[in-house]
């Protein structure tokens, strides 16, 4: 097949795939409550002891207080994805607080909760 | 030399067309299969690699070849049995290669882009590495070529070996019948593959007979009562296409140029197992299903 055929095929297949994709309403983000973000908190940490958990106001990511430091839950498309966070870079907004990681693949997360109960547990 | 299709190539409008059914299935059954901003990453990831692999293949193409005229043990001809025989070596080889690239960070860094999809479909196996080419995987065909088999038959049944793995990305197929999938690696033996689940770590890597890991130890049965959770140990946070390719990468330099190791530790950064570390401070596999193992004792 001549590139000149096959990039273009190549091209409208992937436009195609791509539309049914969102024809079939599967754009839509991850939210998560309370207990969700216990829950998929104790997947990747089935470890961890959990005393308080404060969801952001959107519902797309969460702050969770553990016996020894924090942890993150934050929505990855329809998925939810968690960190352990050691000293993370923390600064705030009027909606609440940014979380900033030195991880490449963490993305600057927000959060809309209360920024002085949280900042003090985050050791920021 | 007979004139050998383009396996890869001819494929390209079966993929597609795979694709759109299995969306269309899962929209039937309310299933949600696919997610727009993970496909978009996947198949960018295909054409990235790609673009990559015809730029940078011909290096790797121009060994073998030298290897092969020169040093070649046996002239095959262009037998149909010759065929058989390094379609079977050349997955022998990729089992070791796949194996290898779970254990050694070096190659780990370009294939985990392949894993690092949350969802499991036929677009999660187009999601390929454009950095694979950086690690000089053709290393790993040099015993083909020695062997004596000539480079255009081993891209040929390579070829037809990344068709057949493609079709395992599915979990639209449930198990097959029990000779099938006592020989054949099946997309039930692949999604134990792509789980991040402890009991399902670094297992089932041949690409197309599952006898390798039958017979090297590594296979793994997918079970009911504990259903496959795909992507990674710790997964990404984004859907960027350069921090899924260099993600992996950016952290293994940053490891090496810490300051105050040894020599050793920073070759350990590079060449050990994914989750080193000169402190203890990260988790490997082994060291993850002991925390597993632990917080179960726990209750
Ligand atoms: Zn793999
Ligand atoms: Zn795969």
């Amino acid at each position: 097949m001549p590139p000149s055929v096959l990039i273009p095929s190549i091209v409208i297949g992937f436009v195609l795939v791509a539309l049914s994709t969102w024809w079939a309403g599967w754009a839509r983000a991850a939210t998560v409550d309370a207990s969700g973000a216990r829950e998929r908190f104790a997947i990747d940490h089935p470890e961890a002891s959990v005393r308080e958990v404060g969801v952001s106001a959107d519902g797309r990511a969460a702050l969770l207080w553990l016996d020894d430091g924090c942890g993150l839950v934050f929505a990855v498309g329809d998925k939810l994805a968690t960190r352990k966070l050691r000293r993370p870079r923390v600064t705030t907004d009027a909606a609440g607080l940014w979380i900033e990681s030195p991880d490449f693949a963490t993305p600057r997360v927000h959060l809309a909760v209360d920024p002085t109960v949280w900042m003090e547990r985050l050791g920021a | 030399m007979p004139d050998l299709p383009d396996i890869v190539q001819l494929a390209i409008p079966v993929y597609l067309a795979a694709m759109l059914a299995e969306i269309a299935i899962g929209r039937l059954r309310g299933t949600a299969t696919y997610e727009l901003r993970d496909t978009l990453t996947s198949l960018l990831m295909a054409v990235l690699f790609l673009a990559v692999s015809l730029g940078l293949a011909f290096f790797g193409i121009g060994v073998l070849r030298a290897i092969q005229q020169r040093w070649g043990l046996v002239d095959w001809g262009w037998s149909v049995p010759a065929f058989a025989l390094c379609f079977v070596l050349d997955d022998l080889r990729k089992y070791w290669l796949h194996r290898v690239q779970h254990r050694c960070r070096w190659f780990w860094a370009a294939h985990v882009t392949h894993h690092s999809s949350q969802h499991y479909n036929f677009s999660t196996a187009l999601r390929n590495p454009p950095t694979l080419l950086l690690t000089q995987i053709f290393v790993f065909r040099i015993p083909l070529a020695l062997l004596g088999f000539p480079w255009e038959m081993i891209a040929f049944v390579a070829g037809l070996n990344s068709v057949y793995q493609f079709f395992t990305h599915t979990e639209l197929v449930g198990r097959l019948p029990a000779p099938i999938e006592l020989v054949l690696t099946t997309p039930s033996h692949h999604r134990v593959h792509h789980a991040t689940n402890p009991r399902y770590l670094d297992a089932n890597y041949a690409p197309v007979f599952i006898v390798w890991d039958r017979l090297f130890g590594t296979f793994v049965e997918e079970s009911p009562e504990d259903p496959v959770r795909y992507g990674l140990v710790k997964n990404l946070g984004t859907f960027d296409p350069v921090r899924v390719t260099v993600h992996e990468w950016v952290a293994m330099i940053r490891d090496v140029l810490q300051p105050a190791l040894t020599p050793a530790q920073r070759l350990g950064y590079l060449f050990g197992p994914p989750g080193w570390s000169h402190d203890g401070s990260r988790e490997t596999t082994e060291m993850l299903r002991e925390r597993f193992r632990n917080a179960a004792r726990r209750g």
